[in-house]
């Protein structure tokens, strides 16, 4: 197709505005990267304006990572919670998805409403944290797992997709004898799997970087997360007493240490998604339907 | 919930021997739902109980019992206090700059995105685009805070190249609205754009075709097909958008902000948190969730009537 020379130009700035606006968006992120593995006698020298390391040094993850440092426990609790969390939220999700997804369900409308109403109106923080207390679950392992379970979004996102697989696949499994869990589990499971991994990666991205709940109720240093930990170490320009501890001796400049935290933390994810991206992108336009 | 469900087939069949006959026949949807229905009661509507400690002076040591009724006192004390006036006040103001750029930024995106022919450059765009989506705000706004730190942060070392004077930014009250807006806009736009990229790849090409017979060029496509064919999903968007304008970004402000901007960073979350569990005063917070409650979900109801008026595209 011939483009009028109106239109190349419109091409042609639309080329170079995505790519500078990727390039604010990407250029932090290997910024940090970069100083992270970068000497900090080099990271000084330079002014701190290195995109490009021309040397290697690995001080800060020794730092971080020595024996009996404070990050190990908080990962290992970030990593239960998140995979107890995701197995609990998909497991929620889905059995009430499917449930709803069935049309002639008597008093569908209704159970319906009483799930969607969350979405609209909330106890609130505080109301939210009292009835966390009177439960008795504030500072445990599982209270983390138990508060991000289930949102009325995912499930809506999760029924529209079981909705959208057709009746006749599990009317003729039912006729062929199948029970209701066998079809649930050798043929709508696996023709949802664009679903299950999409509403798995929103739930995955919730439990890995919660940090706003641990907040309020985990307390104690030993149950908390590692985002908790990543908190503190960025917000002191000193280290927290819980690091030096295992520490001894003369820690490397904050900087450095900072930055090895932002990726020891935030890495997992960055890895993992672009793996998944081909789901969730078509996993968001069936949620862009109509629930 | 067995009770709930007949409840509401009421209506359709007179006969109840018929009825539960129905619901028997669905026994086991109905025990695939309960683990969910027993979370959303739990977390989610148990917390309604606890609202009343916003009319109580909510005794922390010895709970509800101990308790007395207070009636609206602490409403009265939020509305008398700046600080809560001020936190009000940041919120819709906060809000409504995210409003404008996060709302239009992504729809600017997708619409960018979708003149892009190359398939490998657009997918790369895309994947890049959506990174900072996947990390928390401790990590983002570490980011932010490291790179706008006066002595070692980028965009100073930048200021100062180009002869201007370095200064501490997240501590200028100046800046700091400006800062979160942009940063907000960075985080979340690829990732919002991605409904509206699916709503695009969803149009019709025979439109396309046609407006090119007609002589469209590619900008006119853009805004006489493109724009007006995603319009039903930038209305419901919207409406979701406006049913969280009275959250203006707790997780951002509360990993960038510091007493220093109060004034124009305090919102109505870091608010609560402050007073209710930093300072122990839960019933005063309690309040102060109770004002934000009730005036997000009369927004969204507005909203979404609203929009329903004017597309018919309401979303309930």
């Amino acid at each position: 197709m011939k483009l009028t020379r109106g239109e190349s130009a419109f091409v042609a700035s639309n080329y170079v505005v995505l790519t500078l606006l990727t390039l604010i968006i990407v250029i932090p992120f290997w910024y940090v990267l970069t100083v992270s593995i970068t000497p900090y006698s080099q990271f000084s020298e330079k002014n701190g304006m290195i995109l490009f390391p021309s040397s290697f040094s690995l001080e800060y993850y020794k730092y971080l990572l020595k024996e009996g440092s404070m990050i190990y426990q908080s990962y290992g609790n970030t990593i239960r919670n998140t995979v107890g969390g995701v197995a609990l939220a998909l497991f929620l999700t889905m059995t009430s998805a499917y449930a709803l997804a069935e049309k002639k369900l008597p008093g569908r409308r209704i159970i319906m409403v009483y799930f969607v109403l969350t979405m609209l109106f909330r106890g609130g923080m505080i109301p939210t944290y009292i009835t966390i207390k009177q439960l008795g679950l504030l500072n445990t392992n599982i209270v983390l797992i138990l508060v991000m379970a289930y949102s009325a979004f995912n499930m809506i996102i999760m029924k529209t997709f079981f909705e959208g697989i057709p009746e006749s696949l599990r009317e003729s499994a039912a006729i062929d004898g199948a029970s209701e869990f066998t079809i649930l589990w050798r043929i709508v499971l696996p023709l949802s799997m664009p679903a299950i991994a999409t509403v798995g990666l929103l739930y995955l991205v919730v439990y890995w970087n919660d940090f706003f709940n641990a907040l309020l109720y985990v307390s104690d240093w030993h149950k908390a997360p590692v985002q908790l930990v990543l908190r503190t170490i960025i917000a002191s320009s000193s280290l927290p007493p819980e690091l030096l501890e295992a520490a001894g001796s003369a820690p490397p400049p904050t900087i450095g240490i900072q930055m090895a935290a932002i990726v020891i933390v935030a890495l997992p994810m960055m890895v993992i998604y672009p793996f998944v991206q081909r789901f969730f992108e078509q996993g968001m336009l069936i949620g862009s339907v109509k629930g | 919930m067995e009770r709930v469900a007949a409840g509401i087939s009421k209506k359709q069949t007179p006969l109840p021997r018929r009825r539960l006959k129905q619901i028997w026949k669905y026994k086991l949807l109905y025990l695939l739902l309960l683990p969910a229905f027993a979370w959303v009661f739990i977390f989610d509507y148990l917390p309604l109980n606890g609202i009343r400690i916003a009319f109580m002076d909510y005794n922390i040591v010895q709970g509800f019992p101990a308790s007395r009724w207070v009636g609206f006192q602490h409403f009265n004390a939020l509305f008398e206090s700046e600080m809560f006036r001020n936190a009000f006040k940041n919120t819709l103001i906060i809000s409504l700059y995210k409003m404008i750029s996060g709302f239009v930024a992504p729809i600017v995106l997708a619409l960018s995105l979708n003149e892009i022919r190359k398939r490998w450059f657009k997918k790369t765009l895309q994947t890049a685009v959506y990174l900072p989506r996947f990390v928390s705000w401790v990590v983002y706004g570490g980011i932010v805070t490291i790179l706008l730190s006066p002595e070692t942060g980028l965009i100073n070392k930048a200021v100062e190249f180009f002869g201007g004077t370095p200064a501490y930014l997240l501590v200028e009250p100046n800046y700091f609205r400006t800062i979160l807006v942009v940063t907000d806009a960075l985080k979340e736009m690829g990732w919002a754009a991605i409904i509206y990229i699916a709503a695009i790849a969803g149009l019709n090409p025979e439109v396309y075709e046609a407006a090119t017979v007609d002589g469209a060029t590619r900008f006119k496509k853009m805004l006489h097909v493109t724009l007006p064919g995603i319009t039903g999903t930038i209305i419901v968007i919207f409406i979701l958008r406006v049913g969280y304008v009275m959250s203006a970004g707790l997780d951002q402000i509360i990993n960038l902000y510091n007493p220093m901007v109060f004034e124009v960073g305090d919102i109505l979350d870091t608010y609560i948190y402050r007073v209710g569990i930093e300072q122990f005063n839960l019933s005063l917070a309690a309040a102060a969730d109770v004002i934000k409650g009730v005036i997000g979900f009369v927004l969204v109801l507005v909203a979404n009537q609203i929009a329903k008026k004017v597309n018919d595209s309401g979303i309930f």
